[in-house]
């Protein structure tokens, strides 16, 4: 015969499927307000009232602060999706479809970053979602006055990612946001996706991500934030910020990015120039294929000092200012290959001796090899490091090998 | 019943479940804490104390193959002193389970479900929890047999994709002027690994026992192994510092994996499949101990075992909730788990050597 259920295994029965069949959390996809990225400059009341829709569009950036003053602007970039379905075939279909703003930028002033993003829910009918935030930009004001005191709330929200993109403008973060990019529908998304090319271009900073720079920022290290400058309807990354003690300490120019590339052992790909062998004006361009750098610490007569090996391998790629091909045999390879490592080597030594004496920050990081390899002698200088590093020896050899010369001789 | 067997491979299963809980969340973040960037060989070491205190016990078991801890300890002690004996184990038990299903749900809310109330999620495990225990050991075995592949291969995949961030440098000077707090943390170390008692529960349903003894102690190898990787892979990604401020690194670290392909964009929630089941499992094998314990304390026959069970779905949420805040439950986890060592290294010798002696002067006599 067939048993009967239980009553306490039906009654748990019941409980589970009343109780596990729906969900707490349940948001409609198209109730989110899907926030791309993120531009947080600083804030100072303006002394002139802007006038008619522009003053009504200021007083509701304003965001009432029960304790201090605003002194941070946040702009938010959501993408505008037309839910009413006319709006949508009229965009799609219309002439006019393709002068449609694409992202609404929301600003926002106040002094935590929180309260500004429940402000900002006041203007819009869409929950702010940030689980698909890719850039986060900020302006140099913002940074000189110290990241490590602002990004806690980029940090410790549950949404946020360690793999957001940090970016720095010089100026204003909100124009960066507000660039219409040609080949991309949102600015947020054309400038996560402009480091792709990190393996083409060495000059774009390797590191760069929210996770990165907690990193540092816990440890103490300095650390490179790439620099975004925008024209109406393009970004381009250009040097990067130097930050050290969570503040902003400095500019690095392109060349110095690329320095910086090399001796973090992140250089990805790019092009290295030489002189033409025996000639005054003539250029040679190398294509770096592979890159490895091993920087080791070396204490000799209680003297710390650095000694950086880079091996680059690559391709002939050009010459300019001769007559094409012709030049190429073993020996002459040779001579470019030491050409190649000279203009490395001096390179090298050119932004190690910016960032020792004119900027005074450890951007590459040795203090970290020091930390990691001599921990005897880290020990004894950890606090007069700043005076230590603008005086450190640190010698750089290069050496360059070319495997391949392309189609001609 | 009583005839039904658990697989060899199934007590393997339930002694990986039952050490390696909730705590793969924190194990990083709390050992860094003490230890900085060496917390992995204090865990390592922590893993030898683990053998050193599985050995015997599983020598005790062995003095008496048909029954169970609580069995055991009251015939060994004696009815009055056998139950002052079984009350700190069944007071860490209770609330092993009961902090492990708070810690799971403050997670889950924290990484996943922000409105969903804490105290259903709790309800919910436990009652799901509850199916599972008022069914049989083989049901148990069979779930987590299931669900063990499952989870292992997530972490693996978590572990493996994570090699891409690391920084093998970030876990450098190894043991630098550290010595001294890397010996403090052996016990903290040992103590992530509460919960190797659970087998005692489990062991008298063996098919084959001899090689059940041996998977025993094998199994006992993968949560040292999984804990003292895991610490590894943080270290190397985040560094010690950062590690200090970070709650639950194992998720974060599932955060910090990113892709050109879109496809694995929210790689945090994919991973919830193996702590979900890691929460799910341990709980389940600490729930049926802590009703063996009750019933064999309040001496309750088995046709009331049910009543008792059901006495843990109000239980155990009453003191999963018991803690008013995140901060609470960490500090009261750490100190239940303090009472392992206790137990290990406290209890269970006592009742070895005391068993040891008693069945030799029975063999003389």
């Amino acid at each position: 015969m067939k048993k009967a259920i239980p009553p306490i295994l039906l009654l748990i029965m019941i409980i589970d499927l009343l109780t596990l069949t729906g969900c707490w959390d349940r948001k409609d996809i198209e109730n989110r307000g899907y926030v791309l990225g993120i531009a947080v400059d600083s804030y100072s009341p303006k002394d002139t009232k802007a006038k008619g829709h522009e003053a009504k569009k200021e007083e509701f950036e304003e965001t009432e602060t029960a304790i201090g003053q605003p002194i941070y602007e946040m702009t938010v970039q959501i993408p505008i999706i037309k839910r009413s379905p006319s709006l949508a075939a009229s965009g799609a279909g219309g002439s006019s479809g393709g002068n449609e703003p694409k992202t609404w930028q929301i600003s926002q002033v106040g002094n935590a970053f929180i309260s500004m993003e429940r402000e900002m829910e006041s203007r819009t009918s869409l929950t702010l979602y940030y689980e698909h935030l890719q850039v986060l930009v900020l302006s140099d004001k913002v940074l000189k006055d110290g990241l490590h005191n602002m990004v806690d709330f980029f940090l410790r929200h549950r949404e946020m990612r360690t793999s957001v993109s940090l970016f720095v403008a010089e100026g204003s973060a909100k124009k960066i946001l507000e660039v219409v990019p040609q080949e991309e529908d949102h600015a947020a998304t054309y400038l996560f996706e402009l480091p792709i090319n990190a393996d083409k271009n060495s000059r774009i900073a390797y590191k760069h991500n929210l996770g990165e720079a907690m990193n540092c920022l816990r440890s103490g290290d300095a650390f490179i934030l790439p620099r975004v400058e925008a024209s109406k309807d393009e970004i381009k990354i250009t040097g990067g910020a130097l930050i050290k003690d969570g503040k902003m300490a400095g500019w690095a120019d392109e060349l110095d990015i690329e320095v910086i590339n090399v001796m973090a052992d992140k250089y990805q790909g790019g092009t290295v120039i030489g002189r033409l062998p025996g000639s005054d004006e003539g250029i040679i361009i190398m294509e770096v294929t592979s890159s490895k750098t091993k920087v080791t610490p070396v204490i000799k007569d209680g003297e710390l000092s650095f000694d950086v090996h880079v091996k680059m391998k690559g391709k002939y790629a050009e010459q300019v200012g001769v007559t094409s091909g012709g030049l190429v045999d073993i020996e002459y390879i040779k001579e470019c290959e030491k050409e190649f490592a000279k203009t490395i080597e001096t390179r090298c030594k050119k932004t190690i001796e910016k960032m020792q004496k004119e900027c005074n920050v450890d951007v590459f990081q040795l203090n970290r090899k020091v930390r990691t390899q001599k921990p005897a002698y880290w020990e004894e200088v950890k606090d007069e490091w700043d005076e230590i590093f603008p005086n450190l020896d640190i010698n750089v050899k290069a050496d360059v090998t070319i495997q391949m010369i392309g189609v001609m001789k | 019943m009583e005839n039904e067997k658990l697989t060899t491979s199934q007590i393997f299963v339930i002694t990986v479940f039952s050490i390696l809980g909730v705590d793969v969340l924190v194990v990083p973040h709390n050992m860094v804490t003490l230890v900085d960037q060496d917390a992995w060989i204090s865990l390592i070491l922590g893993g030898l104390l683990l053998y050193i205190g599985a050995i015997p016990f599983l020598y005790l078991l062995n003095l008496y193959p048909d029954k169970d801890l609580p069995q055991i300890i009251l015939q060994v002690a004696g009815k009055w002193l056998g139950r002052i004996l079984l009350l700190p184990i069944i007071i860490f038990v209770v609330m092993y389970a009961g902090m492990s299903t708070r810690l799971f749900a403050q997670a889950l809310k924290l990484f996943l479900v922000d409105k969903t109330p804490i105290w259903i999620m709790v309800i919910l495990l436990v009652i799901v929890a509850a199916y599972v225990v008022y069914k049989d050991v083989h049901t148990m075995g069979a779930v987590l047999d299931i669900l063990f592949p499952i989870s292992i291969v997530t972490l693996i995949i978590l572990i493996v994709l994570s090699l891409q961030n690391i920084e093998p440098d970030r876990i450098k000077p190894i043991l630098f002027r550290n010595t001294k707090n890397v010996l403090k943390a052996i016990i903290p170390g040992f103590y992530h690994f509460a919960g190797f008692g659970a087998i005692s529960y489990f062991l008298r349903y063996a098919a084959n026992r001899k090689s059940a003894c041996k998977s025993y102690l094998l199994g006992l190898g993968v949560p040292v192994f999984f804990y003292v990787v895991t610490t590894v892979i943080c270290i190397m990604v985040f560094g010690a510092p950062p590690l200090k401020v970070i709650v639950y690194p194992t998720l974060n670290l599932s955060k910090s994996i990113e892709f050109e392909a879109a496809i694995l964009d929210r790689l945090e929630s994919f991973m919830a499949v193996f702590w979900i089941s890691l929460v799910f499992s341990s709980l389940v094998l600490f729930y049926y101990s802590s009703v063996r314990n009750f019933s064999e304390f309040f001496s309750i026959p088995g046709k009331y075992t049910k009543y008792v069970i059901l006495a843990h779905i109000l239980m155990l949420p009453i003191i999963a909730l018991l803690p008013p805040s995140s901060l609470y439950v960490f500090e009261l986890h750490d100190k239940v788990k303090y009472m392992e060592v206790l137990i290990g290294f406290g209890i269970f010798p006592i009742v070895t050597v005391w068993a040891a002696i008693k069945k030799k002067r029975g063999m003389q006599q």
